[in-house]
C-alpha cells in the first residue's frame, strides 16, 4: 500500500468493535507510553508488536492522532532529559563513551517506536504537517542532549583536543571519534558543520600557522617540505578515518594556505638549500615533494617555474658567453646538452614531465643559445667531430640518440642558415678527404634536417652525397677506359656540381708536370661522355700521397694537401728555393702558400723542408732547403691535414658577410610572394609577415628588410602609395 | 521447509496461517514486525495474531500475498489499480461480498 | 515462484510453494519440519473427491493446481491415519454497514 498514491476516496478504517469509551484515548495512550518507557528500558521483548501497533492505529482512526503526537513529543524528550543527565554526569574519558552508547540505544528504540508508530507517521502526520518520528527523534537527541548547555561546549572541546593529541603523535580511540562524528552528521548537515567543522578548521589554522612558523625557522627548505607533506597526508587520513569526507578539500585548503602558500617564496628562495640548491645537486626526490606541494596552491607552480627559468637562463649565459668555452666547440656543445640532460631529467623525475616546465626549459635554452652568434658553428663543429671520430665503436642507437640531442639544439638556433652554411663546409671536408665515419650516420643526420626544415633545406646536401657516388662511378669508368696507365700517378677525381659544393672560385695553381698527363686523360674522357660541360679544378681541395726518401733512405708516405703537394714536388728538381720563387713556380694565393710552408717547416715532427732564417713567420725571401735529416717514427706522416676547425676571427666575419648575402634573396623573395597575393600592404604588415615567413631558417633584421624593399621599389616590382607613404603596391 | 523462514499468521477466531516469510513481508506492518530491533514478542516466537481480522479475511489476505509474488510485485492492492487488478489471466479473484473488509484488513496491513 | 497450495488441516492452513512437477512425495519433504512428522506419516487428500494423492506421482498429472486446497491427515497411535478434518471459519456476515459502502 503505497501511501505516496493520493486517493480520491477515503476508506473506511478497519472494523473495531470496541464501544466508544469515554476513557479510550486515555487508556489506549496509556499503554502506548508503557510501552515507550519498557523500550527505553530495554524491556520489549514482551511487548506485542501487533497490539501496540493496533492501539496507535486506532488512536488515529478515532482522531486521536494529536494526542499519540504530543504523548509521544512528551514521553520521548523526558526520557532524554534522563539520559542527557547521566550524559553530563559522566567524567572525563568515558563522556564520549556514554554519549555513543547513549546514542546508540536512542537510535534503537526510535526504530521500535517509529515502527509500532508506523501507521501515524503514514496518515497523522502527513495531513497534520508535523515532522516524522524519526526525523522528531533526531531532533529531539539534538536539541535536549547535544544542544543542553553543559554538553555543547564539552562535546567540542573534548573532540577538538583528541584531534590535537592525534596531532600530537598520540593514539586515540578513533572509532570512538568516527561514531561520534557520525552521529552529528546524522543529526543534520548543518550540526556537523556548526558543532564541530567551523571550529575544527579555525583551530586548525591556528595550529598550522604556528607550526609552520617554527619550522621555517628551524628546517632547511626540503625538511620543511617533507614535515609539510607529511601534515597533509595525515590529515587526508584523518578526514577517511572519521570526518565527513567533504570536510577533506577544507582542511587540506588550511594546511596547503598555512604551511605553502605563506611560505612559498621564502622557501623556494631559502638560503643553501632551496630550489636553486635543488636543482645544482639534482635533489629529485625534494624537487618532486616540492612540485606536489606547491601544485596545491594557486601560483605555487608559477613560482617555481620561474625561477627555474631564471636560473637556467643565467646559468647558460654564462656557459656560451664565456670566453675559456669558445676554444673548444666540442666541449662547449656537450656541455650545453649536458645541461638540457640534466633538466631534462629533474623535469622528468621531479615534475612528472609538466609541460609548461618543458616549454619553460626549451624558451630558456632558446634565449640563451642565441646570445652567442657561434653557436651554429659550433653545434655544426660537435657533428664534425662525432661523425669524423667520436662515434667509432658506438651502436647504431647511440648514434641516433646523440644526433637526436644534436637536432634538439638545432631547433633551438634562429638563425639555421647559419647552421646549414658551416655543416655545408663540414661535410664537404668529410666527404672530400674521406674522413666520415658512418655513411648511414650522415644520411640519418639529413633526414632529421629535411623533416625539420623542409626539402629545401637539404637538397644541396643531398646533392654532395649524390656527386660523391657519381664520382666514384666516373672513376671506375675512366680506370677502366685507360688501357695504359703505365706508372703515372694514380689520380682520383670528385666531381663537384657547381652550388652544391660550398666552393670558393680560387685560381688554380699550376700542377707537377708529372701529374698534368693524367689530368688531361681524364678531362678528356670527362667531356667525352658528359656533353657541353666544364670542369675546372679545385686545387685548393684536394689532397695527395707522397713518396719520399730522406738523407739515411728511409722512406716515408707523406699524406699532403693538393697544395702541399705542388710545394714538394719543386724540390725534386731544386734543392733551395725562396718563398718568392715558390710562389711563381705554383701560382699558390701568398696566404695559403705561407700557411701551407709553414706546417711543411715550422711543425716538429713534420718538417720535411728546413727554413732559414729557423723563424715560426714566413717571409718573402725565407729559404727553404729539403730536410735530408728528416725522421719520423711512422710510415705514413700526415702533414697538415684539413681538419675543420673553429674560424678565425676574419674568416668568421667573412662567413657572416656571405650568410647576409645569401640572405637578401631570400627576403626578396619572400616580400614578393607575400605581395603577389596581397597587393598592398603597410610596411609593418611586411616585416611581421616575412619574419614569419623565414623564421624557421634565420630571424631577418627590419633593417635589412627594408632595404630589400628599398631594391624592389627601385627595380620596380613595388611602388609606394602615393597618399599614405607607408603603402606599398605590388607592380605586376 | 524451515520454521525460521515462515511466520504463522493467526486470526480472530485462532486459526493458522502458516507462510513464508518472504511472502508474509509483502504486508509493511508485518515486515516492521518481524524486523524492528529490539524483540518483539512475534519475532520471538514467529507467529503473530491478529484479534481483529477474521479467518477468511485472513486466509484470502495471505493468497494475495502469493499472487503478489507469483504476478505483481508492483501492484497495490489498496488503490484505485484494483479495478485494473481484476483483468486478464493474473487476476486476484475477491468475492463482492469480502471487498470491503479486505481493504480495511490490507489498509491495516500496510499491503 | 510457479504456484503454491494450501495444506489444510483443522484449523490451520500451510502455504506451499511448489512446481507443478513436484511430486507428491516432495511436498510432504516440505512439511516435515512444519508438521513436525515425517513423510511416511503424512496423507495427502484431495477433500472434494477424498482421492489420496500418491506419492511417487506429480501434482500436475493429480490435476493439483496453483492455489489448490489439500487436506491432510496424519497417522495416528494406532498406526491408522486420521480422517479429513478440515474446519471451517464460521466468521463472515452478510450484514454490512450501510455507510461502509460509501465509496
Amino acid at each position: 500500500m503505497s501511501s505516496q498514491k493520493k486517493r480520491t476516496f477515503q476508506i473506511e478504517a478497519f472494523k473495531h468493535r470496541v464501544v466508544v469509551d469515554p476513557k479510550y484515548a486515555e487508556k489506549t495512550w496509556k499503554v502506548l507510553e508503557h510501552a515507550i518507557h519498557e523500550i527505553y528500558n530495554h524491556n520489549a521483548s514482551g511487548l506485542s508488536f501487533e497490539e501496540l501497533y493496533r492501539n496507535a492505529y486506532n488512536m488515529v482512526l478515532h482522531k486521536f492522532g494529536e494526542k499519540l503526537y504530543s504523548g509521544l513529543v512528551t514521553t520521548m524528550t523526558s526520557h532524554l532529559k534522563e539520559i542527557s543527565q547521566s550524559i553530563e554526569s559522566a567524567q572525563g574519558e568515558i563522556f564520549l563513551e556514554e554519549l555513543n552508547r547513549k546514542w546508540i540505544d536512542h537510535n534503537k528504540a526510535l526504530q521500535m517506536i517509529r515502527d509500532i508508530l508506523m501507521y501515524m507517521d503514514r496518515t497523522f502526520i502527513p495531513s497534520s504537517h508535523k515532522t516524522p518520528v524519526h526525523e522528531l527523534g533526531l531532533n529531539l537527541w539534538r536539541d535536549v542532549v547535544i544542544h543542553s548547555s553543559k554538553t555543547q561546549a564539552r562535546l567540542r572541546d573534548t573532540l577538538l583536543e583528541l584531534v590535537l593529541r592525534e596531532r600530537n603523535g598520540e593514539v586515540i580511540n578513533r572509532g570512538l571519534m568516527r561514531n561520534i562524528i557520525k552521529m552529528l552528521m546524522d543529526l543534520g548537515l548543518s550540526v556537523y558543520q556548526e558543532d564541530f567543522e567551523k571550529h575544527f578548521l579555525s583551530v586548525s589554522a591556528n595550529f598550522y600557522c604556528l607550526e609552520s612558523q617554527k619550522f621555517i625557522e628551524t628546517c632547511d627548505c626540503g625538511d620543511y617540505l617533507k614535515k609539510a607533506e607529511r601534515r597533509l597526508n595525515e590529515e587526508i587520513e584523518r578526514v577517511s578515518h572519521y570526518l565527513d569526507p567533504r570536510s577533506e578539500i577544507k582542511i587540506t585548503n588550511v594546511v596547503e594556505k598555512e604551511m605553502i602558500d605563506s611560505h612559498m617564496h621564502t622557501l623556494v628562495h631559502m638560503e643553501n638549500s632551496g630550489l636553486v640548491n635543488m636543482l645544482v645537486d639534482d635533489k629529485y626526490e625534494d624537487l618532486g615533494r616540492m612540485y606536489s606541494l606547491f601544485r596545491r596552491v594557486p601560483t605555487g607552480l608559477t613560482v617555481v617555474k620561474d625561477v627555474m627559468t631564471a636560473f637556467v637562463r643565467d646559468t647558460g649565459k654564462q656557459l656560451v658567453m664565456d670566453p675559456e668555452r669558445l676554444r673548444d666547440p666540442v666541449d662547449f656543445v656537450q656541455r650545453l646538452l649536458d645541461l638540457k640532460d640534466k633538466y631534462d631529467k629533474i623535469i622528468n623525475m621531479s615534475f612528472t614531465n609538466d609541460k609548461t616546465f618543458q616549454n619553460a626549459l626549451n624558451s630558456s635554452f632558446e634565449h640563451f643559445i642565441n646570445l652567442n652568434a657561434r653557436s651554429p658553428e659550433f653545434i655544426s663543429l660537435f657533428v664534425d667531430d662525432k661523425l669524423r671520430r667520436g662515434l667509432k665503436g658506438v651502436g647504431e642507437e647511440d648514434v641516433e640518440i646523440v644526433l637526436d640531442k644534436v637536432m634538439m639544439l638545432f631547433r633551438y638556433l634562429q638563425e639555421k642558415d647559419v647552421f646549414e652554411k658551416y655543416y655545408k663546409q663540414h661535410l664537404a671536408k668529410r666527404l672530400l678527404s674521406g674522413k666520415t665515419i658512418s655513411d648511414d650516420a650522415e644520411r640519418s643526420l639529413i633526414v632529421k634536417l629535411k623533416t625539420e626544415c623542409g626539402y629545401q633545406f637539404t637538397s644541396k646536401l643531398e646533392g654532395m652525397f649524390t656527386d660523391m657516388k657519381t664520382s666514384y662511378d666516373t672513376m671506375q669508368g675512366f680506370y677502366a677506359s685507360q688501357s695504359d696507365v703505365g706508372d703515372s700517378p694514380s689520380l682520383v677525381v670528385h666531381v663537384l656540381t657547381t652550388g652544391s659544393w660550398p666552393t670558393q672560385p680560387s685560381p688554380q695553381c699550376n700542377l707537377p708536370s708529372e701529374l698534368l698527363g693524367v689530368c688531361e686523360k681524364f678531362r678528356a674522357y670527362y667531356l667525352g661522355t658528359h656533353n657541353g660541360r666544364r670542369l675546372s679544378w679545385q686545387t685548393n681541395m684536394g689532397t695527395a700521397d707522397l713518396k719520399a726518401t730522406f738523407g739515411k733512405g728511409q722512406k716515408h708516405e707523406l699524406n699532403v694537401s693538393t697544395y702541399q703537394m705542388c710545394v714538394l714536388m719543386l724540390f725534386n728538381n731544386a734543392d733551395r728555393l725562396t718563398c718568392k720563387e715558390i710562389e711563381q713556380a705554383t701560382g699558390i694565393p701568398l696566404l695559403d702558400l705561407k700557411r701551407c710552408l709553414q706546417s711543411l717547416a715550422c711543425v716538429k715532427g713534420k718538417n720535411v723542408l728546413r727554413k732559414e732564417p729557423m723563424s715560426k713567420d714566413i717571409a718573402e725571401d725565407d729559404t727553404f732547403f729539403f730536410n735530408d735529416k728528416f725522421t719520423s717514427k711512422f710510415f705514413k706522416v700526415k702533414i697538415g691535414t684539413v681538419v675543420a676547425q673553429r674560424e678565425s676571427e676574419p674568416e668568421n666575419l667573412e662567413t657572416r658577410q656571405r650568410v647576409e648575402e645569401d640572405r637578401k634573396p631570400q627576403i626578396e623573395a619572400a616580400i614578393v610572394r607575400i605581395m603577389k597575393s596581397r597587393r598592398t600592404l603597410d610596411h609593418n604588415n611586411i616585416v611581421a609577415e616575412v619574419t614569419k615567413q623565414l623564421q624557421s631558417r634565420f630571424l631577418p633584421n627590419p633593417v635589412v628588410i627594408k632595404k630589400r624593399i628599398e631594391s624592389l621599389i627601385e627595380r620596380e616590382f613595388l611602388e609606394r602609395d602615393r597618399v599614405d607613404r607607408k603603402l606599398y603596391r605590388y607592380l605586376a | 521447509m524451515r520454521k525460521e523462514d515462515t511466520v504463522k499468521l493467526i486470526s480472530a477466531e485462532g486459526f493458522e496461517f502458516v507462510v513464508d516469510k518472504e511472502a508474509a513481508m509483502v504486508s509493511q506492518t508485518i515486515h516492521n514486525m518481524l524486523t524492528s530491533p529490539g524483540s518483539f514478542a512475534e519475532r520471538q516466537h514467529g507467529e503473530v495474531t491478529f484479534p481483529e481480522i477474521s479467518t477468511t479475511i485472513l486466509e484470502k489476505i495471505c493468497q494475495y500475498f502469493y499472487w503478489h509474488l507469483q504476478f505483481a510485485s508492483s501492484i497495490d492492492l489498496n488503490s484505485e489499480n484494483l479495478a485494473v487488478v481484476s483483468g486478464k489471466e493474473t487476476e486476484f479473484p475477491i468475492e463482492p461480498e469480502l471487498t470491503l473488509e479486505l481493504m480495511m484488513a490490507a489498509n491495516y496491513l500496510h499491503t | 515462484m510457479d504456484m503454491y497450495i494450501r495444506v489444510k488441516r483443522s484449523k490451520t492452513t500451510y502455504f506451499i510453494r511448489c512446481k507443478p512437477t513436484d511430486k507428491i512425495l516432495e511436498i510432504k519433504l516440505k512439511l516435515q519440519e512444519l508438521v513436525d512428522q515425517p513423510a511416511n506419516n503424512q496423507r495427502l487428500i484431495i477433500p472434494a473427491t477424498g482421492e489420496v494423492l500418491e506419492d511417487s506421482r506429480t501434482l500436475a498429472d493429480q490435476k493439483v493446481e496453483n492455489d489448490a486446497v489439500v487436506a491432510l491427515t496424519l497417522r495416528k497411535d494406532d498406526n491408522e491415519f486420521e480422517e479429513v478434518n478440515i474446519v471451517r471459519p464460521n466468521d463472515f456476515y452478510q450484514a454490512r454497514d450501510a455507510d461502509g459502502a460509501n465509496w
